[in-house]
């Protein structure tokens, strides 16, 4: 893969963390890595998807106060099945990108409450209203970002 | 079936799960100190990208602020430029008219800002020093004026002249005698010094219609002074002798709040006549 996809990662990765976090829209901020990895692993398929999970995950990890590993493992997976459905599915319909978005965002929000919860304290808590806001917006933001991905005109090598 | 997607997928997860298992311990924290060190200048990137997004919106309402003041300002210099036109026709008609009535010219004065230096140690009310004298062309008893409150007061007049420093005579001095008018009626009488902060306007004809707070200001009866300086308001308006009538009248502007003045030095005709030959 060329360095646009370092670009992407490091891009989103940086916005996610470092600027939308700090500008909240009522308390949430969108998924910008989980959407890209979703992106990316719907276009170049598991493989790629399970490395650049993989990545991103850790990533994440090293700059957040959650069990380390526990991110990768969660986007590695995502990166693998997501990957599985590439050039299955027709990604450039909206219904399929706010259905897969909203699936992705409830595996990923799940995951990562129930794991710790399991790992740690041994008590599960589940936001159900903060799942759903979630959701609802990462799923209308997705397809504007798949649009802007989109017109990225990334060459495989 | 190409089953590498999968071999390396169940590596990455057996990794990222002994990452999960080995959470705390040392190496793992090392190589998490590592990672964080790597990407250390994103955080301080982004807090200045964000500083600098604030910054451009501050500026973009600065702009729009600056541009609606620009539109203000441009129409309110157009009405001052028609003022301006309108103030040169009359002027000039002011002159013709004065030459058919072979009336004096007004005296046009040139403004030399000075400082204070000092106060009469003994009375502040009777004089005070400032630093220009006889070499920057002052002479005795021209008009001494400051600004208060975007208008002209009156101040005093130059008595004593060194090189260097002039001492002012001023309005509160008892010796001090300027030629007043009401502003609203145009009666004329004399401001007198009292040696404290308040004046005495004298010689008003026992009909005046005068009032508190009516405004006085500088004769043109007078021959140091010209018209229309600001003195100051009616205060107190005292009983009538029979013969005068009499008020207190509070100056426009305390002696202790002069910082600067200015010397109403009068133009020179023969300066003036090279100022025309120049244009």
């Amino acid at each position: 893969m060329n360095y646009i996809i370092i670009c992407f990662l490091l891009f989103s990765f940086m916005l996610q963390l470092f600027i939308l976090s700090y500008l909240p829209i009522f308390g949430l901020a969108p998924e910008l890595v989980l959407l890209t990895l979703l992106f990316l692993s719907l276009k170049y398929g598991s493989l790629f998807g399970e490395i650049y999970g993989f990545i991103a995950g850790l990533l994440l990890d090293c700059f957040t106060i959650h069990v380390f590993g526990l991110r990768a493992f969660i986007f590695t997976i995502i990166g693998y099945f997501v990957g599985k459905f590439s050039h299955k599915l027709d990604e450039e319909k909206i219904q399929v990108q706010v259905l897969l978005t909203a699936t992705i965002v409830s595996f990923y929000y799940l995951t990562n409450n129930i794991l710790p919860g399991v790992l740690l304290s041994g008590s599960i808590q589940i936001d159900i209203f903060k799942l759903f806001c979630a959701i609802l917006y990462n799923s209308v933001f997705a397809p504007f970002l798949f649009l802007i991905m989109k017109s990225v005109r990334i060459k495989k090598h | 079936m190409n089953r590498k997607p999968t071999i390396i997928f169940l590596f990455l997860i057996t990794f990222s799960l002994l990452l999960v298992a080995f959470d705390l311990t040392e190496k793992v924290a090392i190589f998490k100190n590592f990672i964080a060190y790597v990407f250390l200048p994103l955080p301080n990137l982004s807090m200045k990208l964000i500083a600098t997004g604030k910054q451009i919106q501050t500026n973009i309402v600065s702009i729009v602020k600056t541009h609606q003041e620009n539109i203000e300002l441009k129409s309110q210099l157009n009405k001052l430029s028609f003022i301006k036109t309108q103030y040169e026709v009359i002027k000039e008609e002011n002159k013709n008219l004065r030459a058919v009535l072979k009336l004096s010219e007004r005296i046009e004065y040139e403004f030399i800002t000075s400082r204070i230096i000092s106060h009469d140690p003994v009375n502040w009310f009777k004089c005070l020093i400032i630093d220009k004298g006889k070499l920057s062309k002052l002479t005795e008893n021209l008009p001494v004026a400051t600004l208060h409150n975007n208008e002209l007061c009156l101040v005093g007049r130059t008595v004593e002249l060194h090189n260097k420093i002039a001492k002012i005579l001023l309005l509160t001095d008892p010796l001090s005698y300027v030629p007043a008018k009401i502003a609203r009626t145009q009666e004329t009488g004399v401001i007198v010094g009292k040696n404290k902060n308040l004046l005495l306007l004298d010689y008003l004809l026992p009909e005046s219609n005068i009032k508190i707070g009516d405004k006085i200001i500088t004769s043109e009866i007078s021959e140091i002074f010209p018209e229309g300086i600001s003195i100051g308001t009616v205060e107190r308006i005292l009983t009538s002798d029979g013969y005068y009538k009499q008020a207190l009248v509070k100056p426009s502007i305390s002696c202790n709040q002069i910082k600067t003045v200015f010397v109403l030095l009068p133009f020179h005709e023969k300066k003036k006549d090279k100022q025309k030959k120049r244009y």
